[in-house]
Protein backbone atom coordinates (compact mmCIF):
# COMPACT_ATOMS: atom_id res chain seq x y z
CA UNK A 1 0.00 0.00 0.00
CA UNK A 2 2.48 2.30 0.71
CA UNK A 3 4.25 1.72 -2.68
CA UNK A 4 1.34 2.46 -4.23
CA UNK A 5 0.84 5.78 -2.08
CA UNK A 6 4.14 6.64 -3.37
CA UNK A 7 3.21 5.59 -7.19
CA UNK A 8 0.66 8.03 -6.98
CA UNK A 9 2.35 10.66 -5.39
CA UNK A 10 4.60 10.56 -8.13
CA UNK A 11 2.76 10.43 -10.83
CA UNK A 12 0.00 12.70 -10.04
CA UNK A 13 -0.22 16.36 -10.22
CA UNK A 14 -0.81 18.99 -7.38
CA UNK A 15 -4.57 18.43 -8.21
CA UNK A 16 -5.35 21.88 -10.04
CA UNK A 17 -6.59 20.20 -13.18
CA UNK A 18 -9.27 18.51 -11.48
CA UNK A 19 -11.04 21.72 -11.21
CA UNK A 20 -11.54 21.38 -15.36
CA UNK A 21 -12.77 18.42 -14.47
CA UNK A 22 -15.22 19.36 -11.78
CA UNK A 23 -16.50 22.36 -13.95
CA UNK A 24 -17.14 19.58 -17.25
CA UNK A 25 -19.45 18.07 -14.61
CA UNK A 26 -21.62 21.01 -13.44
CA UNK A 27 -21.74 22.65 -16.98
CA UNK A 28 -23.22 18.78 -18.27
CA UNK A 29 -25.23 18.46 -15.67
CA UNK A 30 -26.69 22.03 -16.70
CA UNK A 31 -27.34 20.71 -19.68
CA UNK A 32 -29.19 17.57 -18.25
CA UNK A 33 -31.39 20.32 -16.87
CA UNK A 34 -31.84 22.42 -19.48
CA UNK A 35 -33.03 18.77 -21.63
CA UNK A 36 -35.77 17.74 -18.67
CA UNK A 37 -37.11 21.18 -18.50
CA UNK A 38 -37.43 22.57 -22.14
CA UNK A 39 -36.88 19.40 -24.73
CA UNK A 40 -39.87 16.88 -25.86
CA UNK A 41 -38.75 12.82 -25.99
CA UNK A 42 -37.09 11.78 -28.54
CA UNK A 43 -34.34 9.03 -29.64
CA UNK A 44 -31.89 11.29 -30.12
CA UNK A 45 -32.18 12.78 -26.82
CA UNK A 46 -32.03 9.76 -25.12
CA UNK A 47 -28.68 8.93 -26.42
CA UNK A 48 -27.37 12.32 -25.40
CA UNK A 49 -28.61 11.83 -22.15
CA UNK A 50 -27.74 8.20 -21.32
CA UNK A 51 -24.05 9.70 -23.41
CA UNK A 52 -23.99 12.22 -21.07
CA UNK A 53 -23.85 9.36 -17.76
CA UNK A 54 -21.10 7.53 -19.74
CA UNK A 55 -18.86 10.86 -19.79
CA UNK A 56 -19.54 11.90 -16.53
CA UNK A 57 -19.27 8.82 -14.89
CA UNK A 58 -15.53 8.21 -17.14
CA UNK A 59 -14.56 11.58 -15.34
CA UNK A 60 -15.34 10.73 -11.97
CA UNK A 61 -14.02 6.94 -12.34
CA UNK A 62 -10.44 8.36 -14.09
CA UNK A 63 -9.97 11.44 -12.41
CA UNK A 64 -11.35 11.60 -9.02
CA UNK A 65 -11.65 8.01 -8.03
CA UNK A 66 -8.20 7.78 -9.61
CA UNK A 67 -9.20 4.41 -10.62
CA UNK A 68 -6.67 4.46 -14.11
CA UNK A 69 -3.77 3.87 -11.91
CA UNK A 70 -5.67 0.78 -9.84
CA UNK A 71 -6.24 -2.79 -10.69
CA UNK A 72 -8.31 -3.40 -14.00
CA UNK A 73 -9.89 -5.68 -12.44
CA UNK A 74 -12.16 -2.86 -10.32
CA UNK A 75 -11.54 -0.21 -13.22
CA UNK A 76 -12.70 -2.20 -15.74
CA UNK A 77 -15.89 -3.51 -13.93
CA UNK A 78 -16.86 0.23 -12.63
CA UNK A 79 -16.76 1.45 -16.64
CA UNK A 80 -18.85 -1.47 -17.62
CA UNK A 81 -21.15 -0.96 -14.95
CA UNK A 82 -21.92 2.80 -16.37
CA UNK A 83 -21.80 1.35 -19.93
CA UNK A 84 -24.66 -1.16 -19.78
CA UNK A 85 -27.45 0.54 -17.83
CA UNK A 86 -27.16 3.62 -20.18
CA UNK A 87 -27.13 1.30 -23.33
CA UNK A 88 -30.12 -0.79 -21.25
CA UNK A 89 -32.27 2.64 -20.82
CA UNK A 90 -32.14 3.14 -24.74
CA UNK A 91 -32.68 -0.33 -25.68
CA UNK A 92 -36.08 0.59 -23.53
CA UNK A 93 -36.33 4.01 -24.78
CA UNK A 94 -36.59 1.95 -28.38
CA UNK A 95 -38.47 -1.43 -27.52
CA UNK A 96 -40.56 -1.15 -24.39
CA UNK A 97 -42.99 -3.40 -26.06
CA UNK A 98 -40.31 -6.23 -25.94
CA UNK A 99 -39.10 -5.66 -22.15
CA UNK A 100 -43.12 -5.63 -20.54
CA UNK A 101 -43.68 -8.69 -22.73
CA UNK A 102 -40.47 -10.39 -21.68
CA UNK A 103 -41.70 -9.33 -17.94
CA UNK A 104 -44.95 -9.81 -18.18
CA UNK A 105 -46.31 -12.83 -16.00
CA UNK A 106 -49.37 -13.36 -17.47
CA UNK A 107 -49.98 -14.99 -20.68
CA UNK B 1 6.15 0.53 8.60
CA UNK B 2 8.63 -2.28 8.12
CA UNK B 3 12.05 -0.99 8.25
CA UNK B 4 13.66 -4.50 6.37
CA UNK B 5 11.92 -3.04 3.02
CA UNK B 6 13.54 0.63 3.56
CA UNK B 7 16.64 -1.02 3.44
CA UNK B 8 16.98 -2.55 -0.49
CA UNK B 9 19.42 -1.13 -2.76
CA UNK B 10 18.75 2.05 -4.17
CA UNK B 11 19.01 0.21 -7.48
CA UNK B 12 15.93 -1.66 -7.20
CA UNK B 13 14.44 2.17 -6.52
CA UNK B 14 16.42 3.39 -9.70
CA UNK B 15 14.77 0.53 -11.47
CA UNK B 16 11.03 1.33 -10.65
CA UNK B 17 11.87 4.75 -11.78
CA UNK B 18 13.05 3.77 -14.45
CA UNK B 19 10.39 1.76 -15.49
CA UNK B 20 7.69 4.41 -14.55
CA UNK B 21 9.33 6.70 -16.76
CA UNK B 22 9.29 3.90 -19.58
CA UNK B 23 5.67 3.39 -19.48
CA UNK B 24 4.89 7.08 -19.25
CA UNK B 25 6.13 7.64 -23.11
CA UNK B 26 5.37 3.97 -24.29
CA UNK B 27 2.63 3.34 -26.81
CA UNK B 28 -0.89 2.86 -25.40
CA UNK B 29 -0.30 -0.67 -25.40
CA UNK B 30 2.55 -0.45 -22.71
CA UNK B 31 0.46 1.61 -20.80
CA UNK B 32 -1.98 -1.07 -20.27
CA UNK B 33 0.77 -3.27 -18.83
CA UNK B 34 1.60 -0.40 -16.50
CA UNK B 35 -1.96 -1.79 -14.26
CA UNK B 36 -1.19 -3.56 -11.12
CA UNK B 37 -3.55 -6.27 -10.61
CA UNK B 38 -2.56 -6.19 -6.80
CA UNK B 39 -3.40 -2.31 -6.55
CA UNK B 40 -6.54 -2.11 -4.68
CA UNK B 41 -7.58 1.49 -3.46
CA UNK B 42 -8.40 1.72 0.21
CA UNK B 43 -8.64 -1.96 0.76
CA UNK B 44 -10.48 -4.69 -0.56
CA UNK B 45 -13.12 -4.71 1.82
CA UNK B 46 -14.66 -1.63 1.12
CA UNK B 47 -14.55 -2.74 -2.72
CA UNK B 48 -16.64 -5.35 -1.86
CA UNK B 49 -19.14 -3.39 -0.07
CA UNK B 50 -18.77 -0.59 -3.44
CA UNK B 51 -19.74 -3.62 -6.03
CA UNK B 52 -22.71 -4.99 -3.19
CA UNK B 53 -24.19 -1.38 -3.30
CA UNK B 54 -23.90 -0.91 -6.98
CA UNK B 55 -25.79 -4.38 -7.36
CA UNK B 56 -28.73 -2.77 -5.01
CA UNK B 57 -28.73 -0.10 -7.16
CA UNK B 58 -28.57 -2.13 -9.94
CA UNK B 59 -31.36 -3.69 -8.94
CA UNK B 60 -33.78 -0.52 -8.49
CA UNK B 61 -32.71 0.55 -12.40
CA UNK B 62 -33.86 -3.14 -13.29
CA UNK B 63 -37.33 -2.20 -11.69
CA UNK B 64 -37.17 1.28 -13.05
CA UNK B 65 -36.79 -0.46 -16.66
CA UNK B 66 -39.34 -2.78 -15.85
CA UNK B 67 -41.74 -0.65 -14.36
CA UNK B 68 -40.82 1.84 -17.35
CA UNK B 69 -41.86 -0.47 -20.20
CA UNK B 70 -45.58 -1.61 -18.66
CA UNK B 71 -46.20 1.95 -17.63
CA UNK B 72 -44.85 4.18 -20.42
CA UNK B 73 -47.76 6.76 -19.57
CA UNK B 74 -46.86 7.61 -15.66
CA UNK B 75 -43.03 7.54 -17.08
CA UNK B 76 -43.94 9.86 -19.63
CA UNK B 77 -45.55 12.64 -16.96
CA UNK B 78 -43.54 11.72 -13.84
CA UNK B 79 -40.72 13.91 -14.50
CA UNK B 80 -42.57 16.71 -15.51
CA UNK B 81 -44.14 16.78 -11.66
CA UNK B 82 -40.87 16.32 -9.93
CA UNK B 83 -38.69 19.34 -9.17
CA UNK B 84 -36.06 19.33 -12.04
CA UNK B 85 -34.60 22.20 -10.20
CA UNK B 86 -34.27 20.79 -6.63
CA UNK B 87 -32.64 17.95 -8.36
CA UNK B 88 -30.41 19.62 -10.23
CA UNK B 89 -29.11 21.41 -7.47
CA UNK B 90 -28.20 18.49 -5.89
CA UNK B 91 -26.49 16.84 -8.47
CA UNK B 92 -24.35 19.66 -8.48
CA UNK B 93 -23.30 19.71 -4.59
CA UNK B 94 -22.82 15.78 -5.27
CA UNK B 95 -20.36 16.69 -8.06
CA UNK B 96 -18.62 19.12 -5.75
CA UNK B 97 -18.68 17.41 -2.83
CA UNK B 98 -16.78 14.53 -4.78
CA UNK B 99 -14.58 17.00 -6.06
CA UNK B 100 -13.73 18.39 -2.27
CA UNK B 101 -12.99 14.37 -1.70
CA UNK B 102 -10.21 14.28 -4.15
CA UNK B 103 -9.03 18.06 -3.07
CA UNK B 104 -8.65 16.68 0.61
CA UNK B 105 -6.37 13.78 -0.46
CA UNK B 106 -4.57 15.61 -2.55
CA UNK B 107 -4.01 18.08 0.45
CA UNK B 108 -3.09 15.31 2.57
CA UNK B 109 -0.38 13.71 -0.14
CA UNK B 110 1.03 17.15 -0.12
CA UNK B 111 1.67 16.98 3.88
CA UNK B 112 -0.89 20.00 4.64
CA UNK B 113 -3.55 18.05 6.79
CA UNK B 114 -5.13 21.26 7.60
CA UNK B 115 -6.15 21.78 4.06
CA UNK B 116 -6.97 18.42 3.70
CA UNK B 117 -9.71 18.66 6.62
CA UNK B 118 -10.72 21.75 5.57
CA UNK B 119 -11.53 20.10 1.92
CA UNK B 120 -13.12 16.59 4.38
CA UNK B 121 -15.65 18.97 6.45
CA UNK B 122 -17.03 20.60 3.18
CA UNK B 123 -17.64 17.00 1.67
CA UNK B 124 -20.03 16.74 4.71
CA UNK B 125 -21.38 19.85 4.32
CA UNK B 126 -22.45 19.19 0.57
CA UNK B 127 -23.59 15.71 2.15
CA UNK B 128 -25.05 17.79 4.42
CA UNK B 129 -27.04 19.99 1.90
CA UNK B 130 -27.94 17.32 0.01
CA UNK B 131 -30.10 15.65 2.97
CA UNK B 132 -31.87 19.25 3.39
CA UNK B 133 -32.57 19.82 -0.29
CA UNK B 134 -33.98 15.82 -0.51
CA UNK B 135 -35.97 16.89 2.82
CA UNK B 136 -37.43 19.73 1.26
CA UNK B 137 -38.20 18.12 -1.98
CA UNK B 138 -39.86 15.74 -0.20
CA UNK B 139 -41.95 17.72 1.20
CA UNK B 140 -42.95 19.62 -1.74
CA UNK B 141 -44.18 16.72 -3.01
CA UNK B 142 -46.34 15.80 -0.59
CA UNK B 143 -48.06 19.26 -0.92
CA UNK B 144 -49.25 18.47 -3.88
CA UNK B 145 -49.95 15.32 -3.38
CA UNK B 146 -47.21 13.05 -4.61
CA UNK B 147 -46.79 9.67 -2.54
CA UNK B 148 -44.90 6.95 -2.78
CA UNK B 149 -48.66 4.66 -3.82
CA UNK B 150 -49.54 7.34 -6.20
CA UNK B 151 -48.40 5.98 -9.28
CA UNK B 152 -46.01 3.67 -10.42
CA UNK B 153 -43.43 6.11 -11.32
CA UNK B 154 -43.44 7.92 -8.00
CA UNK B 155 -42.95 4.73 -5.95
CA UNK B 156 -39.68 4.10 -7.72
CA UNK B 157 -38.83 7.62 -7.78
CA UNK B 158 -38.96 7.30 -3.84
CA UNK B 159 -37.82 4.02 -2.96
CA UNK B 160 -34.37 4.66 -5.20
CA UNK B 161 -34.00 8.16 -4.04
CA UNK B 162 -34.73 7.11 -0.42
CA UNK B 163 -32.07 4.58 -0.43
CA UNK B 164 -30.14 6.81 -2.50
CA UNK B 165 -30.23 9.02 0.45
CA UNK B 166 -29.39 6.78 3.54
CA UNK B 167 -26.24 5.96 1.14
CA UNK B 168 -25.37 9.90 1.97
CA UNK B 169 -26.37 10.05 5.07
CA UNK B 170 -23.44 6.91 6.37
CA UNK B 171 -20.97 8.06 3.30
CA UNK B 172 -21.00 11.11 5.11
CA UNK B 173 -20.47 9.57 8.61
CA UNK B 174 -17.13 7.42 6.67
CA UNK B 175 -15.57 11.28 5.78
CA UNK B 176 -16.04 12.30 9.48
CA UNK B 177 -14.46 9.41 10.47
CA UNK B 178 -11.24 10.02 8.14
CA UNK B 179 -11.25 13.42 9.29
CA UNK B 180 -10.87 12.12 12.99
CA UNK B 181 -8.43 9.94 11.86
CA UNK B 182 -6.10 12.60 10.15
CA UNK B 183 -6.87 14.83 13.46
CA UNK B 184 -5.66 12.66 15.53
CA UNK B 185 -2.79 11.69 13.10
CA UNK B 186 -3.55 7.95 12.07
CA UNK B 187 -3.19 9.53 8.69
CA UNK B 188 -0.57 11.73 7.32
CA UNK B 189 0.80 12.01 3.52
CA UNK B 190 2.18 8.26 2.94
CA UNK B 191 -0.44 6.28 5.17
CA UNK B 192 -4.09 6.87 4.16
CA UNK B 193 -5.93 3.90 3.04
CA UNK B 194 -8.67 4.21 5.55
CA UNK B 195 -9.74 8.07 3.68
CA UNK B 196 -9.02 6.38 0.11
CA UNK B 197 -11.59 3.93 0.66
CA UNK B 198 -13.94 5.72 2.64
CA UNK B 199 -13.54 8.89 -0.83
CA UNK B 200 -14.49 5.59 -3.29
CA UNK B 201 -17.03 5.08 -1.64
CA UNK B 202 -18.40 8.89 -1.55
CA UNK B 203 -17.62 8.69 -5.04
CA UNK B 204 -19.73 5.77 -5.92
CA UNK B 205 -22.34 7.28 -4.14
CA UNK B 206 -21.96 10.10 -6.60
CA UNK B 207 -21.68 8.00 -9.26
CA UNK B 208 -25.41 6.30 -8.64
CA UNK B 209 -26.68 9.64 -8.37
CA UNK B 210 -25.36 10.68 -11.63
CA UNK B 211 -27.08 7.46 -13.08
CA UNK B 212 -30.69 8.33 -10.70
CA UNK B 213 -30.81 12.02 -12.15
CA UNK B 214 -31.47 11.86 -15.48
CA UNK B 215 -33.51 8.35 -15.37
CA UNK B 216 -36.09 9.89 -13.10
CA UNK B 217 -35.64 13.67 -13.82
CA UNK B 218 -34.91 14.02 -17.22
CA UNK B 219 -35.62 10.76 -19.41
CA UNK B 220 -39.31 10.55 -21.04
Amino acid sequence: MGDYMNKLATLSANGKHLKYYWFLLMAMTLINAAIAEQAEPSLLITIMICAMIVIKARLVIDHFMELKSASPYIYHMMNTYFYIFPLVAVLVWLYPETLAEWTSLGP
Amino acid sequence: MNHSNSQQPDAALAADISSELTTATAPPDKLKQAFDPKVVPGNPAIWVGIFSELTEFGIFFVIYFICRAHYPQEFLEGPLQLHTTAGTINTLVLITSSFCVVKGIFALRDSRPDAAIRWLWMTVGAGMLYLIIKYWEYQWNVDRGIEVNTNNFFAVYYYTTFNHMLHVGWGSGGIIWAISQIKSGNYDAKNHSGLIAAACYWHMIDLAWLMIFPFLYVLR
